[in-house]
């Protein structure tokens, strides 16, 4: 459906903002570009847009060579961060804009008209200007007025950023309920990891204008392969290893900064001396510790800084045993703890995972 | 409490609102009067229909009120007109913009007299554009293009002074549509022309109103350039209003001049904005 | 780069405009200025025969030229205090407050600007001529502050608008009195505001012709009504030149520094939001 080919991006103020950034997303797939601001995200949703033409590399939607097409020739519609409403036109006029300049018959576009203010909920509405709405009902002018293009692309540039997060959160549900119902695929820019977790088929992170690792949501939250995704998506401990030997079984013994532990990893560390991250949440209390539970190996005691309750769990902050200076993160069900006290845990060595190698 | 805020703001706006009310309001006032015969300064006071009786059945003025009204609506409509493309233009800050942007808006700095002598000093009998001509063998002989009878001078100063105060309006206005909202209406298949004329005209009509409004209202009551450059055979109504005034002292003619130019400036002024108005809508529809 | 290409053609474009635009025109003037009474500059010589500062120094020395400047140069610096100090509250009552009619003020305030200017001159003279008030600075001056309060109502109430009631709230909070209130919070939000209001309303009062024309004559005259003189019955092309001149250059002088002014008076550094 949509295919990206090493698309490199060079502003003329020499300013590399696409370095060989490739895509596919299959017809109905939902694909999330996610990084921080400035890493090229919606640099790449304007290249398939065609707000922006490559420096290199080719965009074909339906197997068809469109890296030269304008926007308005393209199988693509866009929902702007910002809504980019026409604030002289009624709700109606915004939705019908597309379709009137597409030339689509009056008994068609009004069905889509109806059809679409259905869907969205906004037929009291429809003779309204998009000032006199609420920033939710204009995300959903936006959205309805991508949809009556029919197209086959519907691109999204942080929809959600402007509104509150219980908004957020059903405005997510619909849009994922629309698409399944049109079948548009989706590509959806943000740099909200949650956002990206919940929504995607499939996540790509970029950094500095490349991506660095793209796979299923799961993948990438419990498979990261490079302590920028590790920390980037979700709460990551992260660790700075010397590995000391194998057992031959794919278990490693690294030295960090909180003690000598076990990785149980498939794929052998990338160099003698790399990065090692683990989840918080992958933490199990030992016995003995305060409410603590279970056994295992990888035990680690460390002084409790600080102790932060969030309601369904509690985060712990930890020095390493090793290095003082180094903060470890504990996220618990159990709550006994106090600051001064020593939390005593096991870290499963499947849970640790190595990553690239230390840069020295 | 709040009736002493109230006394508050009122006093607030005294010194200025007020003062521009008084002064104003009794200048209105004394024009509508005298053109009714009253505030004589010779002989009878009292209400009579006497010079708005002879003005009109004179064929002076009814020239006059053509000719401004002529001046005006030219004047304004061909600002207007070359100063869009320009502010299309300098949307986008681009190497050399700021710079255009200024020498655009020069002529803004000049007072209109200078204006209306720099450029005589160029069209006279041999001025720099009729030796320019000979020299390149377009005319043989120079030609007479000052005062010329259809007003084009007047209305090129106009132009010359005022096409750069409606760029200044347009150039703001055409600033602040965003860029997402002209890429939403490119997304959906907009080409350049269905943009401009649906989505960047009607969100620029206010700035295009009032460009029109002022440039009318300013080129309707025009003096200088009418003096220096207009054609001779016909006044403008201030350059008439002045001319009663100067020449008999007819404060009572000259009232029922000023009533007219200014019933001229509003009514056209408002005829044109919402004419542009009804325009714009049609062409968005189209 | 195809845009970039297309915008320098423009530039070009637009530069051989400007010089038949602007350049010419004001060449022409100094040209005429500085043409040496003594050998007359006429078809079809292409410059002067021979040129000097003779004309200037007649201009000075014959015409009423020293007077009219003196006029307005009197006058424009107290049309703009005066203007400033009559606009002053008017400008905070809509910058600061919220009251019903708001709109209604803000529209009848630009009254004078819609008012045709020769309407405005002839019967305030023929008003005056009622009352029986024949100053003819005062009266020129009285009009002039009318006519420019708009500008300055207009250019201060957004100055106003632009003080942030936190910071006051928060000056208030750590005790500070009025006057200081005044120099810590608003003073700095009015600065780029008032001397801009100054600046334009000056200009605007040098240039001004309808009013000084017919309010001052026969025998008051300001550098604009000398300029007419010299266009009108007796053109006097060269006298006419170098008074263009001096109306001219002053004018683009103080614009420049408004300029700078408001450059440097970026209104985010002003409100304090990005």
């Amino acid at each position: 459906m949509l295919r990206v080919d090493d698309v490199t991006k060079t502003f003329e103020d020499g300013f590399r903002a696409l370095k060989g950034v490739s895509l596919n997303a299959g017809r109905g797939d939902f694909v999330t570009l996610l990084g921080p601001s400035g890493c090229g995200k919606t640099t790449l949703l304007k290249v398939v847009a065609g707000f922006l033409t490559p420096t290199e590399g080719t965009v074909s939607i339906d197997g068809a060579d469109v890296t030269r097409e304008p926007p308005e020739r393209r199988d693509t519609a866009m929902c702007f961060q910002s809504y980019a409403l026409f604030p002289h036109m009624t709700v109606a006029q915004n939705i019908e804009f597309g379709p009137r300049q597409n030339r689509v018959a009056k008994d068609e576009r009004l069905a889509r008209l109806n059809a679409l203010l259905t869907q969205v909920d906004l037929e009291a509405h429809q003779h309204k200007l998009p000032n006199a709405l609420s920033g939710g009902q204009q995300q959903r002018v936006a959205l309805a007025r991508a949809l009556a293009m029919r197209p086959g692309i519907v691109l999204f540039d942080e929809p959600l950023s402007n509104l509150d997060a219980k908004l957020r959160d059903q405005v997510r549900i619909e849009i994922r309920a629309l698409q399944r119902e049109h079948g548009f695929t989706a590509i959806y820019v943000t740099h909200d990891q949650a956002e990206a977790l919940a929504m995607s088929d499939h996540v790509l992170v970029m950094r500095e204008g490349a991506v660095e690792q793209e796979g299923a949501p799961e993948e990438i939250y419990t498979a990261p392969r490079t302590s920028f995704v590790a920390d980037f998506i979700g709460a990551a401990n992260l660790l700075t290893g010397t590995v000391l030997g194998e057992d031959g079984q794919g278990r490693w013994q690294v030295q960090t900064e909180m003690g000598t532990v076990k990785v149980a990893s498939d794929e052998p560390p990338v160099a003698p001396s790399v990065h090692v991250s683990w989840r918080p949440e992958d933490a199990v209390l030992a016995n003995g510790s305060a409410n603590g539970s279970g056994t295992g190996e990888n035990l680690i005691q460390a002084p409790i800084v600080a102790r932060v309750y969030q309601g369904s769990f509690t985060e712990y902050v930890l020095d390493a045993p090793e290095r003082p200076a180094v903060s470890l993160r504990v996220h618990a069900t159990q709550f006994g703890a106090r600051e001064g006290e020593t939390l005593a845990f096991h870290v499963p060595p499947d849970r640790l995972r190595f990553l690239e190698q230390v840069a020295s | 409490m709040r009736l002493r805020r109230a006394g508050l703001i009122l006093l607030l706006l005294l010194p200025g609102l007020g003062l521009i009310l008084v002064l104003i309001g009794s200048v209105i006032v004394m024009a509508f009067g005298q053109s009714v015969g009253y505030f004589a300064l010779t002989g009878e006071s009292g209400f009579s229909w006497e010079h708005w009786r002879e003005q009109l059945d004179g064929r002076l003025l009814w020239r006059s009120f053509q000719y401004s009204a002529y001046i005006a609506t030219t004047s304004s409509i061909l600002s207007v007109l070359l100063a869009y493309p320009i502010a299309m233009w300098l949307r986008r800050p681009f190497r050399g913009s700021l710079f255009a942007g200024a020498l655009l808006k020069a002529p803004l700095l000049v007072p209109g007299l200078v204006a209306a002598f720099l450029f005589i000093n160029v069209i006279s009998f041999h001025g720099f554009f009729n030796e320019l001509m000979v020299w390149l063998g377009i005319i043989d002989r120079p030609i007479r293009m000052q005062n010329d009878r259809n007003g084009y001078g007047v209305i090129f100063l106009q132009v010359w002074k005022n096409m750069p105060f409606a760029l200044l309006l347009l150039t703001g206005s055409v600033q602040a549509i965003s860029d997402d909202v002209l890429n939403a209406a490119r997304d959906m298949g907009a080409g350049s022309i269905a943009r401009f004329r649906k989505v960047i005209l009607p969100l620029t009509v206010p700035a295009m109103q009032a460009a029109l409004v002022i440039i009318f209202i300013g080129a309707a009551g025009d003096f200088s350039f009418q003096a220096v450059a207009g054609p001779t055979q016909v006044n403008s109504m201030a350059q008439l209003m002045v001319r009663l005034k100067g020449e008999f002292g007819g404060y009572h003619e000259a009232g029922v001049v000023a009533v007219l130019l200014m019933a001229l400036a509003l009514f056209g002024s408002v005829a044109l904005a919402g004419l542009t108005r009804f325009a714009v809508r049609a062409g968005m529809k189209v | 780069m195809r845009a970039g290409t297309i915008n320098r053609i423009l530039i070009v474009v637009l530069i051989g405009v400007c010089v038949l635009w602007l350049v010419i025109p004001f060449a022409m003037a100094i040209l005429w200025s500085i043409v040496d009474p003594s050998q007359a500059w006429s078809y079809p010589d292409l410059f002067p025969a021979r040129v000097s500062f003779q004309r200037w120094v007649d201009v000075w020395q014959n015409t009423a030229l020293k007077d009219a400047l003196v006029n307005s140069y009197t006058l424009a610096p107290s049309v703009a205090i005066t203007t400033l100090l009559l606009a002053t509250p008017t400008a905070y009552a809509i910058g600061r407050f919220e009251f019903p009619g708001k709109t209604a003020v803000q529209v009848l305030s630009l009254l004078p600007l819609v008012v045709p200017g020769f309407v405005i001159a002839v019967f305030m003279a023929s008003l005056l001529l009622n009352l029986g008030l024949y100053n003819r600075f005062a009266s020129i001056m009285l009009g002039h502050c009318v006519l420019f309060l708009p500008y300055a109502i207009r250019i201060l109430s957004v100055s106003f608008g632009l003080v942030r009631q936190d910071l006051i709230d928060a000056a208030r909070d750590l005790g500070a009195s009025p006057w200081a209130r005044f120099h810590a919070v608003y003073w700095p939000a009015l600065k780029p505001g008032v001397l801009a209001a100054l600046i334009i309303v000056f200009i605007q009062s040098i240039e001004e012709f309808a009013l000084a024309f017919i309010l001052g004559s026969p025998d008051f005259t300001t550098v604009p009504t000398i300029l007419y003189s010299f266009l009108g019955f007796n053109f006097v092309r060269s006298n006419a030149a170098v008074v263009s001149l001096i109306l001219v250059v002053p004018n683009v002088a103080l614009m420049l520094v408004l300029e700078r002014l408001l450059k440097s008076a970026n209104p985010a550094m002003v409100s304090g939001k990005g």
